[in-house]
């Protein structure tokens, strides 16, 4: 266990180390990227100095989710940017690199390729929570403890859907779509929609603990929802290395050995 | 088109959530909503993210290629773009009436008012078009032009009105948002599922006028991109 910890944070650093690489891209990327998550709040901001509320959330609980949800993406393409290029790797034969390791090849799979933008979005949650939603310094312990859960769900999510492609080599295409529409969804507060799909999305597309139930957790202070969370972490998380020990069993590529002979 | 049901899907459920009521004499209801939001995510799925093409092209170096054919770059990418568009706009648009059909019962348009949104679309898609192409560009400067579509894309949701419409903006940013392009890409083809055919004909002129700038614009930003890959190459 200590080694695997030990490993995993070896693929942590040589990530950060990447980022590294080109500082100037990385920092302009990150930048925009901040702007751009400010910006498109204003449509909230809109939305809030229209109307009273939505179902009981006023402005700054939509900040709260805002702001569970750019960190949650950022933590989760900074540290585990990998996962974008999952479904492809694996059709292209890309695994065969990782297989030749002596480790399991998910971690060296996922926590690489980081995606420089999403350090912006780490650091935008910070107005997000701080300034626009309202919350003190002495809440970021607890913000950021259920944000990086979320983190994992998210990332351990989007490794299922683009698992995907181990029984349907030619979903490629599809994964992405999933990837986008389940990005897409977490944005929204999921208590306007009706029981049905609240369930679906707290459990086969679980948009929902990525920003509303985080959200709901602070706001509420609630010790069971927050416990809710981090349970949902360590499941997905768990759930996500099964999908894929199943689906390693089909795969059966070699061409990139042939490649680096 | 699994993503276009979803968003419209979303919001369906986020207006039903709505006090629309709050909104008084602006007269908005969750199905007049839902029309609008249909045709500005409409254009905006349309599109896609053409931007990125010239972007990998200038990224790979294979922009040389394509500078030394004999039709401009900018007109033989617009080309091409308008007619992987148009199949989409037709797709997305047989799409977005059976939603309506699904969730309304009903299409809130009339004939005429129909032919002056097929025309407001089509010039905004152009518009849009427009702009991707010097986005695109703006890689022969900084090297890469996603960020810069970032910032553009969010300008074209706030201003151009993608979720709401721009009538209930607070004052002082309404007057920005009609004032900037973003208003010609999408409010002022989806303005028509709410006030009919009344202001159609100042909205297209609008939309004319944005065109007939944003063309001398790629105009000048492609001669900029030229002109730095003959100093520096590709």
């Amino acid at each position: 266990m200590r080694e695997t910890l030990r490993y995993i944070a070896s693929l942590l650093r040589l990530t950060l180390q990447a980022l590294r690489a080109r500082p100037a891209v990385a920092l302009s990327a990150a930048g925009f990227m901040f702007a751009n998550n400010l910006v498109f709040f204003v449509t909230w901001a809109i939305y809030f100095a229209n109307f009273s509320t939505l179902r009981g959330w006023r402005l700054e609980d939509m900040a709260l989710l805002a702001g569970m949800v750019v960190w949650a993406y950022g933590v989760a393409v900074v540290f585990a940017g990998g996962i974008r290029t999952m479904a492809r790797t694996i059709v292209d034969g890309g695994l065969d690199v990782h297989l030749g390791r002596p480790r399991h090849p998910l971690p060296s799979l996922l926590l690489g390729r980081p995606v420089p933008s999403g350090l912006g979005d780490i650091a935008s949650a910070l107005p997000f929570w701080l300034w626009l939603g309202g919350r003190g310094v002495g809440d970021l312990p607890l913000l950021i403890l259920v944000a990086t859960s979320a983190a994992i769900i998210l990332g351990s999510a989007v490794a299922i859907m683009q698992c995907l492609v181990f029984w349907w080599p030619r979903a490629v295409g599809f994964c992405e779509h999933l990837y986008e529409m389940f990005v897409m969804v977490t944005y929204y507060p999921q208590h306007a929609y009706g029981f049905g799909a609240r369930v679906l999305l707290l459990t086969v597309f679980p948009a929902a603990l990525i920003g509303f139930l985080p959200a709901e957790a602070v706001r509420a202070h609630s010790v069971a929802l927050i416990a809710a969370e981090i349970a949902a972490a360590a499941l997905y998380a768990g759930l996500a290395l099964l999908v894929f020990n199943l689906g390693l069993r089909r795969y059966a590529s070699g061409n990139r050995f042939v490649e680096m002979r | 088109m699994l993503l276009y049901w979803l968003i419209l899907a979303i919001f369906w459920g986020l207006w039903a959530a709505t006090p629309l009521h709050e909104l008084g004499t602006a007269g908005l209801t969750q199905d007049r909503l839902l029309a609008y939001l249909a045709v500005t995510e409409w254009i905006a799925f349309a599109v896609g993210l053409p931007y990125r093409e010239v972007e990998a092209e200038i990224q790979g170096g294979t922009i040389d290629m394509r500078l030394a054919r004999p039709v401009p770059f900018g007109l033989a990418t617009l080309a091409i773009w308008i007619g992987e568009t148009a199949c989409r706009l037709v797709v997305l648009g047989a799409a977005g009436l059976a939603a309506l059909l699904y969730a309304l019962g009903m299409i809130p348009l009339t004939a005429p008012t129909a032919g002056l949104l097929v025309i407001s679309v089509v010039l905004a898609v152009l518009l849009v078009l427009l702009w991707h192409l010097q986005i695109g560009l703006v890689a022969a400067w900084l090297g890469m032009s996603a960020p810069t579509f970032w910032i553009w894309q969010k300008c074209l949701f706030v201003f151009g009105g993608l979720i709401m419409p721009i009538t209930i903006y607070p004052a002082g940013l309404g007057a920005i948002a009609r004032a900037s392009p973003f208003a010609a890409m999408l409010f002022a083809p989806a303005s028509l599922m709410l006030n009919g055919a009344e202001q159609a004909i100042s909205a297209v002129s609008a939309q004319l006028a944005w065109l007939a700038l944003s063309i001398l614009g790629a105009v000048a930003v492609e001669r900029g991109a030229i002109r730095r890959f003959v100093e520096h190459g590709t």
